[in-house]
């Protein structure tokens, strides 16, 4: 069993070396390992919640409500995606590093959903979607609501692939509602990129920063980018040393913050309350994981490193598995009459098992991205002299 | 005309601060522009929106031009990306670039909420009336949404300060004629940073043209082309671009 595991292991980190996952060389291992876990969050709150919610309801309970909040993971992702944005930059890359980062965005995003959006689209075509049908069996509101206003058209899903996902974020007219975060997640990056840009111009950065995240935590819309902005300042603090200080500390009040937060999170899911203010619990999440040590190691741990190199293909291909197989299995078991709650875990944890073997198929496509992004921006941008000036500020001081 | 002389003098030192009179490094032509196209806007929304359910006469070929506030809408966002890049091409420093970002959001927002205010102020001492809406005119679709918004200082500061430049045409706008101010904000940021990453582009116009040709394509997307091209307007009269470029790459 042990040796079975290790050559699987192998297998995966020769699979996945282009990644550059593996490597701990300026890469913060512990942030994929997040986004991995994060990415499985949204994927079981989907299948769980979203197909069989009227199903098995007695699942969600204050203790799970945490592992299953999908909102609160992708507020995580968004934290996430603003510390990565900003790592380079910090790390000495200045201007250069962040215009590089912009140019290649677009296609970093784009790429993937594409393929996946093209993907929906041979289902579909062929006559595997059977969401509605299946929305019926179990009285899925995610099923049902799936494909409203879409029309069978290859232009309309390559369109919508290129820019209808960040512009439209509502159900209505989605090929893949999943991808409402597409749009807070493209505004929220160039936000993050424009800041980074200002950096080293303003006079008080990172209290400017901070005071621009508390503001924008009021708002529910605006505190998707408060959490970019948090991921900003966690990459400064990381690169000035803080978050290793803390972790050579005491322990116990960040794991109790932890399993604090985890609590009060089951408690206003189980009450309905405080639910546009979540923002601010990610940040302090994310900013608490980051000060623990056994939570970073286990982040770093190599399944959670998997995780983390699967975590944009599970966010993508779990829908159409949910669109096909879920519903397919759906309308399968409902055959012989209502279906059970055991019959609705036996088929999340089938389509748990589908979704990560089709996001291991789908990592080729992330290694295509990104050298993709490579490719493309290396004939563009030119590292002209002004690095020297442009270092960030951090780097600058003495 | 003593009066005349009396009235121009004094709207020139009163205007003074706006520096629209100081012909040096300001094109005058933009404020020019700019100014029709406002006053186009004001007759879109004051003639063919109020009564051009009652004088279908206003609605003709020739009127519509100069009605045509979708049109002028984008020639403002064109005059935004020219004016907001244009002291960048001068003097090609960022450290000018970061500076009309840092005060782009207030120069926004603080027009914004003086309106709003105003708006408030009118509304309880009644003289915007908050009952008894025609419900024949455009204002039957605006309504509805300016009075979603309770009128309360608090929900006007927020709405001045955040929710007119994320919400776009949505259900509760206080003002729904600013609806552009989400692009707006949008559309100078993308100027700002493609600005202020533009030294580090072989050329950089080379690619924000096709980005921006490609997003004429969507009716939203094509809102930000216009930045771009505002920027390659003034990019262009200022250097010249390709040839710069050329020379650094193979010179």
């Amino acid at each position: 069993m042990a040796s079975a595991i290790q050559t699987i292991t192998r297998l995966a980190v020769a699979g996945f070396r282009p990644l550059n996952v593996w490597s701990g060389q300026g890469r913060h291992n512990e942030l994929d390992g997040l986004r991995g876990w994060a990415a499985l969050s949204v994927l079981m709150r989907h299948l769980l919640q979203g197909v069989f919610g009227y199903q098995i309801r007695h699942v969600f309970n204050p203790v799970t409500s945490l592992l299953l909040d999908g909102h609160f993971a992708v507020l995580i992702f968004f934290v996430l995606s603003g510390e990565a944005l900003s790592t380079s930059y910090f790390n000495g890359g200045g201007d250069y590093a962040v215009v590089k980062l912009a140019v290649k965005r677009y296609l970093r995003l784009t790429t993937p959903i594409l393929v996946i959006s093209l993907a929906i689209y041979a289902i579909v075509s062929l006559g595997w979607m059977r969401a509605h049908e299946a929305a019926a069996a179990v009285n899925s509101k995610l099923l049902n609501e799936t494909f409203v206003g879409v029309p069978l058209s290859l232009i309309y899903y390559v369109r919508y692939s290129l820019w209808g996902v960040y512009i439209n974020h509502v159900v209505t007219g989605a090929v893949n509602p999943i991808l409402w975060t597409m749009h807070y997640e493209m505004i929220g990056s160039f936000i993050v990129f424009a800041i980074l840009l200002l950096f080293r111009h303003l006079t008080f950065p990172v209290i400017s920063v901070v005071v621009a995240t508390a503001l924008l935590l009021f708002n529910k819309e605006t505190s998707y980018f408060s959490c970019f902005l948090a991921g900003l300042i966690f990459a400064q603090l990381r690169v000035g040393g803080l978050f290793t200080k803390m972790q050579s500390g005491r322990q116990w009040p960040w794991i109790a913050l932890l399993l604090a937060l985890a609590a009060f999170d089951g408690l206003i899911n189980r009450l309905g309350i405080l639910q546009d203010r979540k923002a601010f619990f990610a940040i302090t999440f994310v900013f608490a994981a980051w000060c623990s040590k056994p939570v970073c190691e286990a982040l770093r741990a190599p399944v959670s490193r998997l995780m983390g190199v699967l975590s944009f293909p599970i966010y993508l291909v779990h829908f159409p598995v949910v669109l096909s197989v879920t519903s397919w299995l759906i309308l399968s078991a409902h055959q012989t009459g209502p279906i059970s709650a055991g019959a609705a875990l036996l088929i999340t944890m089938a389509s748990l098992a589908v979704s990560l073997v089709a996001a291991a198929i789908f990592v080729p496509v992330e290694v295509f991205t990104k050298w993709l992004g490579d490719t493309s921006a290396r004939p563009i941008l030119i590292r002209t002299s002004a690095p020297v000036e442009t270092q960030s500020r951090l780097h600058a001081r003495p | 005309m003593p009066a005349l002389e009396f009235v121009r003098s004094n709207l020139k030192s009163a205007f003074r601060p706006l520096n629209i009179r100081d012909p040096s490094g300001r094109h005058n032509e933009l404020d020019g522009l700019r100014g029709w196209a406002a006053l186009s806007v004001i007759l879109l929304h004051q003639f063919k929106y109020q009564f051009g359910k009652f004088i279908p006469l206003i609605d003709n070929p020739l009127a519509s031009f100069f009605m045509d506030g979708r049109f002028a809408v984008c020639i403002f966002f064109v005059l935004s990306g020219d004016a907001l890049s244009s002291s960048y091409f001068t003097s090609r420093n960022n450290t000018a670039v970061a500076k009309l970002a840092i005060k782009r959001y207030f120069r926004l927002f603080i027009p914004v909420l003086t309106t709003c205010l105003i708006c408030l102020l009118l509304i309880k001492t009644s003289i915007i009336p908050t009952n008894n809406i025609r419900q024949d005119t455009i204002i039957d679709e605006i309504a509805p949404r300016f009075l979603a918004t309770p009128a309360s200082t608090g929900s006007y500061i927020k709405y001045s300060a955040i929710d007119v430049f994320i919400s776009g045409n949505g259900e509760s706008q206080i003002i729904p004629y600013l609806w552009t101010m989400k692009y707006e904000i949008l559309g100078s940021y993308i100027v700002f940073i493609f600005l202020m990453g533009y030294n580090f582009f072989r050329c950089a116009w080379a690619v924000a043209l096709p980005f921006a040709l490609f997003g004429l394509i969507g009716k939203e997307s094509s809102i930000f082309s216009c930045f771009i091209f505002g920027a390659f307007l003034v990019g262009y009269a200022t250097l010249n671009i390709f040839k710069e470029k050329i020379v650094f790459q193979f010179g």
